[in-house]
């Protein structure tokens, strides 16, 4: 699969709790992603701009996220599914699966 | 029999007796252990109508097949009592190597009835109690009275339960602390505990149980080990269930100042990710547990020293919920609570309410002594834990918990009192995740995170978690049945995704230890037997429909901040996810149980004809 040109498409903001956050020293990363997305290419656009998170929220094929996380988008929806779409702005936050407490 | 006594040791405190009563295979297999095992033993030896905490209350510390496997997660038992919080079943689960000795001395389950003359400690040595005096112990916190039995007992393998000053006065929402500082917290068993004049149980035993395939659950305890260290439990080995705070703040779903708001500006100062940055000691892992979930973390400031165990509850009910964002009284609230012996999410609660009551006036420095009970203030949070475990001042209303102690001041001030059933909501704000609103209502001990996880649909993609829908009741009846049978055998919570198939392994597990034949079918029935029992506990106590409800601040106040501004839930939407719910377990549209769905599960043989409230 072809990598995303990252001087094109809308800017997202991926935010990131727990283990990623620490992991990886950062709270946020910015995207650069087409309008509607695979969910594999925001996989692999999340591993260029923040390569800590490789084998650890993501898998090391970069085909999906890890299966202990999730991805939620603006803080209200759940996503599932191969397609994606996002608005200039949006927040997609990257979260543990587990939330018991 | 393997797996299994067979028996129950029980114990009377007010004339010194003890005799042994013998359990049917087939009630073993119909209520497993843990949770379900000790729901039949109290249905059966509590006496309907009795005062919670009056010498005929039952306490159970119950055992089950998987304790002594050495399997993953298993040394855990149940504590059940009728609750002097709820008035209804009260349960608990605590997680030591106490519940191995239990095993070893008392059976498959001890249970305390009657109340000492004078203080005691209850020594149970390869099944024979002794009645000790422990005039000595009064006063003393839970670790020092735990210290002090250990010495005087003389050997470091007995394990101790004990009670601190808040068990000892009756506060209702006390805890029984155990082996190194381990709670059973929730409904109050302290309290029951401290109306027997118990402060302390002893158990040293020698009677293990072998498994019927020893083998075959050493190599199947190697693979669910090695399973339990994967990404199914990633999150609660590397941060714990602290984690929570950040995730939920920005989901909107973090009960904040008394349930006033579901966001907390200062939720990044008490989030997992700064404790962990800031106040880890170490991690440190339950008997027999590979996960290792529990941070042990200490203060940083200058301030007087403190540390211990912080999960999410304690951190929610003690931090956001009195609106205090500084991690160092955080830790030291917790501390407080677990020596007084207090559970934190009741005692941070019903401070919560308190500070309410202050700020609009209700309550005055004259009624705190002099203090500045406002939302945010630390101090005042720690002085008022402790008035309430020593039961002065203040604390002694508060130690009647938010429900009683909201009918005593009145003023309207019921309405901000956050509780179901008399029992404190955990950290899970209804209106942002409304399968979990519908599982806090229904659930038979009150508003309870542990027998319900319906908070798992609405962190997932199975549902929005906002909207409410037909398939709430399925949802919530099914996850109370898994935790019914995960709270029976007994598992870990946090290994719930480590299993390929939870059913299909724990029935193979449950015949391997057992040599009896089980089937996922049969394990799930049981969950759903189990709190049906529950339920008929309660309904013999006198639950009525109006008691599955939620609190009318959740009700009738939307959430006002986050990504969830605007959010409510209305008194209609309850009722109908309630109405599919009770549609879901076969029960009546008043939530009675018939006696063919009693049939069904096989219970006619435990409930006399007079209980079956419900249509034949």
């Amino acid at each position: 699969m072809p990598m995303l040109e990252p001087t094109t498409g809308i800017k997202i903001r991926v935010e990131l709790f727990g283990l990623p956050r620490l992991r990886s020293g950062r709270r946020e990363v910015e995207l650069l992603l087409p309008t509607e997305v695979s969910r594999q290419e925001v996989v692999r656009a999340l591993a260029e701009a923040c390569p800590a998170l490789v084998g650890q929220a993501l898998r090391e094929d970069l085909s999906d996220l890890q299966d202990g996380y999730l991805f939620n988008h603006n803080g209200t929806t759940f996503l599932s599914g191969d397609r994606l779409s996002f608005q200039a702005g949006d927040a997609l936050l990257l979260l543990s699966n587990q939330a018991g407490g | 029999m393997y797996g299994y006594h067979g028996k129950v040791l029980i114990v009377n405190l007010t004339d010194q007796s003890y005799r042994w009563d013998t359990v049917a295979e087939s009630a073993l297999r119909s209520f497993i252990g843990g949770i379900g095992l000790g729901t039949y033993l109290l249905y059966k030896y509590c006496p309907p109508g009795v005062d919670p905490l009056s010498p005929d209350n039952p306490l159970l510390f119950v055992g089950s097949p998987l304790v002594g496997t050495r399997l993953t997660t298993s040394s855990k038992f149940a504590v059940l009592t009728k609750s002097p919080q709820t008035g209804f079943i009260g349960d608990s689960l605590s997680s030591s190597f106490l519940a191995t000795e239990l095993k070893k001395t008392c059976g498959d389950a001890l249970i305390i009835l009657g109340c000492a003359a004078t203080p005691t400690l209850l020594y149970i040595e390869d099944g024979h109690p002794q009645f000790l005096d422990a005039t000595e112990f009064m006063g003393l916190s839970t670790s020092e009275a735990e210290r002090a039995v250990k010495e005087k007992m003389g050997d470091p393998r007995v394990r101790v339960a004990s009670i601190g000053p808040a068990g000892e006065l009756l506060v209702k929402f006390a805890s029984i602390a155990n082996d190194g500082g381990r709670q059973a917290g929730r409904c109050g068993p302290g309290a029951v505990m401290g109306s027997k004049n118990l402060k302390a149980l002893a158990l040293r035993g020698y009677k293990e149980v072998d498994p019927a395939e020893p083998e075959a659950i050493r190599e199947y305890g190697r693979d669910l080990s090695r399973r339990s260290l994967g990404a199914a439990t990633e999150k609660y080995r590397d941060l714990g269930t602290m984690a929570n705070v950040s995730v939920f703040n920005r989901l909107g779903a973090l009960p904040t100042r008394n349930f006033q708001q579901s966001t907390f500006e200062g939720a990044e100062q008490v989030s997992g990710e700064q404790f962990h940055q800031k106040h880890l000691v170490k991690n440190a892992h339950c008997a027999n547990c590979t996960i290792g979930c529990e941070k042990i973390l200490a203060t940083s400031d200058g301030g007087e020293k403190a540390s211990g165990r912080v999960e999410y509850e304690s951190l929610f009910a003690l931090g956001p919920l009195c609106g205090v964002a500084d991690p160092n009284m955080v830790i030291r609230a917790a501390s407080l609570c677990d020596e007084l012996g207090m559970d934190t999410i009741s005692a941070g609660a019903t401070v919560a309410w308190a500070m309410e009551c202050f700020e609009k006036g209700l309550l005055t420095p004259e009624d705190t002594g002099g203090i500045d009970l406002r939302f945010g203030n630390a101090e005042a949070l720690l002085a008022v834990l402790d008035h309430i475990g020593h039961r002065r001042g203040i604390g002694n209303l508060l130690a009647e918990g938010s429900r009683r102690a909201a009918a005593q001041l009145g003023q309207g001030s019921e309405a901000w009192a956050m509780h179901v059933k008399g029992l404190e909501l955990p950290g899970y704000e209804p209106r942002s995740l409304k399968t979990m609103a519908l599982g806090l209502a229904v659930s038979p001990r009150g508003a309870c995170h542990n027998r319900s996880s319906a908070y798992e649909a609405d962190f997932s993609t199975q549902v929005d978690r906002l909207k409410v829908d037909e398939t709430r009741g399925r949802i919530a009846a099914e996850k109370e049945d898994f935790e019914a049978v995960l709270d029976s055998l007994i598992w870990c919570k946090f290994l719930r995704k480590a299993f390929n198939d939870f059913y299909q392994e724990s029935a193979q597990v449950y015949q391997m230890i057992t040599g009896w034949e089980m089937t996922p079918e049969e394990l799930k029935r049981a969950g759903d037997r189990i709190n049906t029992l529950k339920k008929l506990f309660n309904v013999r106590e006198g639950w009525i429909r109006a008691d599955d409800t939620l609190p009318p601040r959740v009700l009738h106040e939307k959430l006002p901040t986050g990504v969830v501004a605007g959010v409510g839930l209305t008194k209609e939407e309850l009722d109908y996810m309630i109405a599919r719910y009770y549609q879901a377990r076969g029960w009546t549209g008043d939530g009675l149980i018939p006696e063919s769905k009693l049939a069904e599960l096989g219970l006619l043989e435990y409930v006399p004809s007079r209980e079956r409230v419900g249509p034949t």
